[in-house]
């Protein structure tokens, strides 16, 4: 169906570089992995769209529809743009982490989830949260007293392994500066990711919802993977959705 | 979802999806937007895959693609900010060979406008003519043209190797 020689421009410069990009486009975009959650998540767009319309049909608000779907729930802040809303369906467990002022988020299906109640990220101790895609050893790693660096839980051992350290800020500065939609930007690798045997590192600040305009939470998240971009893009997607259903739950108990 | 028509459906995703996939990363320059925008197109195409299944399901699929992601552009929810810093590359994918490209490949497709960015998707990518890329995008064959004249000169300016023919 090329008709770069039909354009009749004369230019064989812009052919060949037409040509020769035609080429390197199909050379250089990534021949991603297969999505194994690709007909779950969508399903689940087909579901919520079904809950949506049904609602409209109802007399409701599309508000409540989506309030009904679990995005927007009474009493929370105006919804922040996500690219990615939480499954409306999901089926993981809820986990909460109590050191974390209660920040609860529902875990990927097969996820696992646990804290610390010290850890230095940042160069500040303070509790961290770890999601990882694998089995975490029970009992869990714990940190010495007097931990003066990462605390590592697992070693990333596989392709597809991740592991996520998230830790709480309640600063307005960090807070405005999450961007839309909350995503990951691959950044260099550190020693808290060496540590576990990464080989790459992501970061990315997302909101946590039940908190205040004036006092806000940001989830801190490192991630760290074994694997390579293609191999554990499911994941990372996994985890977004997962993030995007943390909120503070100061009240309940450990799910 | 169930029966025939699921197990049709499904099947296309599994036997195109992939293709499907790279279209969406052309268009978004990063894989998590791709998946995500060629999951809800393809929700969007479910309802109505009984009326297109028996025609070119790609063709209308791709179409989707890259109207969806025209108006997430417009919703700016792109989620494309410019990075205050640049990470490391040479410390981040020593091991990974090919990765480096990727990422400038998917730099520069970021930096294209989005009407670009759709011509070099279809025009490039997915090989179509100036006259069925202008169907797509609806608008005249002219403006692919000089659409594409200027994504060339912007992705020559960007990523240089892969346009200079003497290296082929």
């Amino acid at each position: 169906m090329s008709d770069a020689a039909g354009d009749h421009t004369g230019n064989h410069d812009q052919a060949d570089q037409e040509r020769a990009l035609r080429e390197f486009l199909e050379r250089e975009v990534p021949r991603l992995p297969a999505s194994e959650d690709r007909m779950r998540g969508v399903r689940e767009r087909i579901r919520r769209r079904r809950r949506r319309r049904a609602a409209a049909a109802a007399g409701t608000t599309a508000l409540v529809g989506i309030a009904a779907a679990g995005l927007l729930l009474p009493g929370d802040p105006p919804a922040e743009p996500s690219f990615v809303p939480p499954a409306a369906a999901p089926t993981g467990t809820v986990f909460r982490y109590a050191e974390l002022d209660g920040l609860s988020l529902r875990l990927p299906p097969g996820w696992h989830g646990t804290a610390t109640r010290k850890d230095r990220m940042w160069g500040k101790a303070g509790p961290v949260a770890y999601l990882t895609s694998r089995d975490l050893p029970q009992p869990f790693a714990t940190c010495p007293a007097d931990v003066n660096g990462p605390c590592p839980p697992n070693r990333l051992t596989d392709g597809g392994s991740v592991l996520a350290a998230v830790s709480l800020d309640r600063s307005v500065a960090l807070h405005k500066k999450i961007r839309t939609p909350a995503g990951f930007d691959t950044r260099m690798l550190g020693p808290y990711c060496r540590s576990l045997g990464a080989k790459r590192e992501l970061y990315g600040l997302f909101a946590v919802g039940g908190a205040t305009n004036s006092h806000p939470a940001t989830a801190v998240v490192t991630l760290c993977t074994y694997g390579p971009a293609t191999a554990t893009a499911p994941l990372e997607t996994a985890l977004r959705q997962a993030l995007a259903t943390a909120r503070i739950t100061p009240s309940e108990t450990n799910g | 979802m169930g029966g025939r028509r699921t197990d049709d459906f499904e099947a296309f995703v599994d036997a195109r999806g992939p293709r499907l996939l790279r279209v969406a990363w052309l268009l978004t320059g990063d894989a998590h937007l791709a998946e995500d925008l060629l999951q809800t197109v393809l929700a969007r195409v479910w309802p109505k895959w009984h009326k297109i299944a028996d025609g070119e399901p790609e063709a209308y699929i791709r179409k989707a693609l890259v109207h969806t992601h025209a108006s997430w552009w417009r919703r700016r929810w792109r989620g494309e900010v410019p990075h205050g810093e640049l990470p490391d590359r040479a410390a981040l994918f020593d091991a990974y060979e090919g990765v480096e490209q990727e990422e400038a490949l998917a730099a520069a497709v970021r930096a294209l406008p989005v009407r670009q960015r759709s011509v070099v998707v279809l025009r490039y990518f997915e090989d179509l003519s100036v006259e069925e890329t202008a169907k797509v995008l609806g608008c005249a064959p002219g403006t692919v043209k000089s659409q594409a004249s200027k994504a060339l000169r912007a992705l020559r300016a960007v990523v240089p190797e892969p346009v200079r023919t003497s290296d082929e």
